[in-house]
């Protein structure tokens, strides 16, 4: 820019006014988060080869995707010639680093000179480095020869997936997306008049026609998302999981990577059912209760336990479910959020005094008739392990409290999650096409999709076997 | 690989509150886009309870930064821009004022409110008024790199010819905000004034854009916002050597960010209102802005 270096002026403790010269060091900048990026272990994704549909050969087979070069090896005539990968995959790169984004001209022809370089390093010579330089000054000329190959072999090693950085802790979302071409957003007519999609904290309602799921998906994708769903099937419960699991593969999440913990006492009962690419299950092996209110709030203290010993790091987000449930319909990466809870199908409309939450005092999950802003289902809650921890830590501890005091929630885990998503408010609320009885709701017109029902089970048969 | 997601307070919870119940089947208000087709909130009046959100952002307890430029003679903004905002801006939270200016004795030294202060920078001021506009993404970039993330939660950043009328509080806070330009609301998105030349970097092509967000108000977490400035001062950076300046300047680079970092929250024509392009909206295409927006909290001020 060429002009002076600006200057802080501060107020020393004395009071007096100190100037300070501000460093202008956005190469720094680069250093810093490149340092930060190849201390994690490198995740690496497969190379799929350029528009034409060649594997490109070197480097095991492999690049790297996203993250910045280290600053001694940023120079205006490098650029991103050492990297190889789709127009996606570099254009990912040029953003995460601050870069300007390339024309696809600029970009395919970059990676057309690295094949080359892999393939015949000694006989590559490029030409010029920007096809299309429009006139502006002069194209600036590199020829390849081998003594760059190390190089460019270290900037490579540089790489790895860099979107999942310090700043996760607090977008969790929002990382460089991708040229994608769809539909301007409507605001004339909003997706959804007829409901509610955003609570009073600001919370998004998630309902059919709310989101589109391809940018959604991309966000998710960019930060590697893993999902655990927790399941119990809990003695006689086990006859659930092979539907259970056969519709999450057709459903849930699909495309993102997915790790099942299946809770059972009877894990020789856990079903062969063949999983999609990325998608592994856990069969966790728990005791079981006599009573089946036992076995539905032990679920609280036992995925507490586990969320703390075993899925802070194996996954970013959990999704705890019941088990005598199908998904018919798409459940993906719109729901994933800090803390979601699921409007229960059977409460929407109803006024909050109608809520069956408990009522008495004397429990910890007691909640006054004035207060209440859903009623929340306890077959399908959520979020980050952190926060599903802190909630099924308190509801755990609410309800051992309860039973010191010789009292049982009226609903149970459910009445103790009302309760703990009361005073920590959900980041997103799911609709009641989430969670749904057609037998016994039907299918009113307010519902575009019913993603996640209820498998008819006789109670009477089941519980307590 | 552990995500947390967004920040909460540890094991602290909200405190007992009377409102009324959220109905799920009438929306607050209707004919507005209250959600993105990303999930993030756009915020309108009557869409928020700010008692919850106020009860939700004490738990963090956290000091909120407004900054504005003031050079050459925009520093006669300053006195009412400060004034106003200690009237209105995030008014039962911690607040620092960042000035940055080429004149530091215009900065006004009233009495501000419990818990606030000033902070002035002296900055050089350019011939061309583009260079003051544009200088902005590399100051905050540099300073929001330094010391900003110790003194402050969320940083904002607005236009200094601009009054707050009606209380603007936290439910604007988010990882990453902008706000919704009125002269754009409801146009479609290729007559966007995006950058249309290929050869900039703020160049957006006409069948992309989500909305278009005006220059004049935006903020975020520290994080992220020093993330966007240093990526549209390297935009502009890179421009500058290739001979070319977008045409709206800082506000062409900050909607091409945007549109590939999309914001976590976005703010309604409520946040940045201007009567004379209202009327043009009125006199063009029949748009009834006036009573669209039914607060204007924050009006930009005539040119002097």
């Amino acid at each position: 820019m060429g002009h002076q270096t600006p200057c802080c002026l501060t107020r020393s403790p004395l009071g007096e006014s100190v100037f300070l010269p501000l460093k202008l060091d956005q190469e720094n900048w680069k250093q810093e988060k490149c340092e930060e990026v190849s201390k994690r272990p490198g995740n690496t994704s497969h190379y799929r080869g350029p528009p034409s549909g060649r594997e490109a050969p070197g480097v095991g087979g492999s690049v790297f995707r996203g993250a910045c070069l280290p600053a001694s090896i940023l120079r205006a005539d490098v650029e991103l010639r050492c990297y190889g990968g789709g127009w996606r995959e570099l254009e990912q790169v040029r953003r995460s680093c601050g870069w300007g984004v390339g024309s696809k001209n600029q970009l395919m022809h970059q990676e057309k000179v690295l094949i080359a370089l892999l393939d015949a390093p000694q006989k590559t010579k490029l030409d010029s480095c920007h096809p299309d330089t429009e006139g502006l000054g002069r194209p600036k000329c590199c020829s390849l020869h081998l003594g760059i190959l190390p190089l460019i072999v270290l900037a490579l090693v540089f790489f790895s997936y860099g979107f999942v950085s310090h700043r996760s802790q607090e977008l969790g979302d929002s990382e460089a997306e991708t040229r994608m071409v769809y539909a301007q957003p409507k605001v004339l007519t909003p997706s959804r008049n007829d409901v509610l999609v955003l609570t009073p904290w600001l919370a998004p309602i998630i309902w059919e026609g709310t989101f589109n799921i391809d940018i959604l998906n991309e966000q998710f994708r960019l930060q590697n998302t893993t999902v655990g769903l927790t399941v119990f099937a809990i003695k006689k419960y086990v006859v659930f999981l092979k539907l259970f699991l056969e519709t999450a593969e057709q459903h849930f999440m699909v495309g993102h990577k997915v790790t099942y913990y299946v809770f059972t006492d009877r894990p020789a009962d856990v079903p062969q059912v063949p999983l999609g690419a990325g998608r592994k299950l856990v069969v966790l092996t728990v005791r079981n209760y006599t009573r089946w209110q036992d076995v539905s709030m032990h679920r609280m203290e036992m995925i507490s336990r586990f969320s703390e010993q075993r899925f802070l790091h194996e996954v970013d987000y959990l999704v705890c479910a019941d088990v005598d449930m199908k998904f018919s319909d798409h459940v993906g990466v719109e729901i994933l959020s800090a803390l979601f809870g699921t409007l229960h199908p059977g409460f929407y409309s109803s006024s909050r005094e109608a809520f069956t939450y408990e009522r008495r005092p004397k429990s910890q999950a007691y909640i006054p008739r004035d207060e209440g802003d859903f009623y929340y289902m306890g077959a399908f809650f959520g979020g980050s392990v952190v926060e599903v921890h802190r909630l099924t830590k308190a509801c755990h501890q609410a309800m051992v409290k309860d039973k010191a005091n010789g009292i049982e929630a009226v609903w149970h885990d459910e009445s103790h999650l009302n309760k703990y998503l009361l005073y920590h408010k959900p980041t997103k609320v799911l609709s009641p096409e989430y969670m749904w009885d057609q037998k016994l709701l039907g299918w009113p017109s307010v519902m575009k999709k019913l993603r996640y029902v209820a498998v008819p089970k006789n109670h009477q048969a089941i519980r307590n076997r | 690989m552990a995500s947390t997601g967004k920040y909460r307070q540890r094991d602290k919870q909200l405190s007992k509150l009377i409102y009324p119940q959220p109905s799920v089947l009438r929306p607050a208000r209707r004919g507005v886009p209250v959600l993105t087709s990303w999930l993030a909130p756009i915020v309108w009046d009557e869409t928020f309870n700010i008692d919850i959100l106020n009860k939700q952002f004490q738990l963090q307890n956290a000091t909120i930064g407004l900054s504005v430029f003031a050079l050459k003679n925009y520093t006669v903004y300053l006195e009412q821009f400060l004034r106003s905002a200690d009237t209105f801006f995030m008014v039962e939270h911690r607040v620092n004022y960042y000035v940055f200016t080429d004149q530091p004795h215009t900065v006004p030294h009233s009495s501000l409110r419990n818990g606030r202060k000033v902070i002035t920078f002296q900055i050089p001021s350019f011939e061309r008024p583009q260079d003051n506009a544009m200088q902005r993404m590399e100051v905050i970039s540099v300073y929001s790199k330094q010391r900003l993330h110790e003194e402050v939660a969320y940083f904002v950043c607005s236009d200094v010819d601009v009054t707050f009328q009606h209380a603007v509080g936290v439910e604007i806070l988010s990882p990453l905000f902008a706000t919704l330009h009125l002269s754009f609301y409801r146009v479609i998105r290729d007559a966007f004034r995006y950058e249309r030349r290929p050869k900039s970097q703020a160049y957006i092509p006409k069948d992309e854009g989500d909305f278009y967000y005006t220059g004049s108000l935006f903020g975020g977490s520290v994080a992220e916002i020093q993330r966007l400035t240093a990526a549209c001062h390297q935009m502009i950076e890179t421009d500058k050597s290739n001979n070319i300046e977008a045409l709206w300047l800082d506000e062409s680079y900050l909607n091409k960010y945007l549109l590939y970092h999309k914001p976590t929250k976005i703010l309604s024509l409520e946040y940045m209102f201007n009567s004379k392009l209202a009327y043009e909206r009125w006199a063009s295409d029949h748009l009834d802005l006036f009573s669209l927006i039914r607060v204007a909290k924050i009006l930009e001020l005539p040119k002097q």
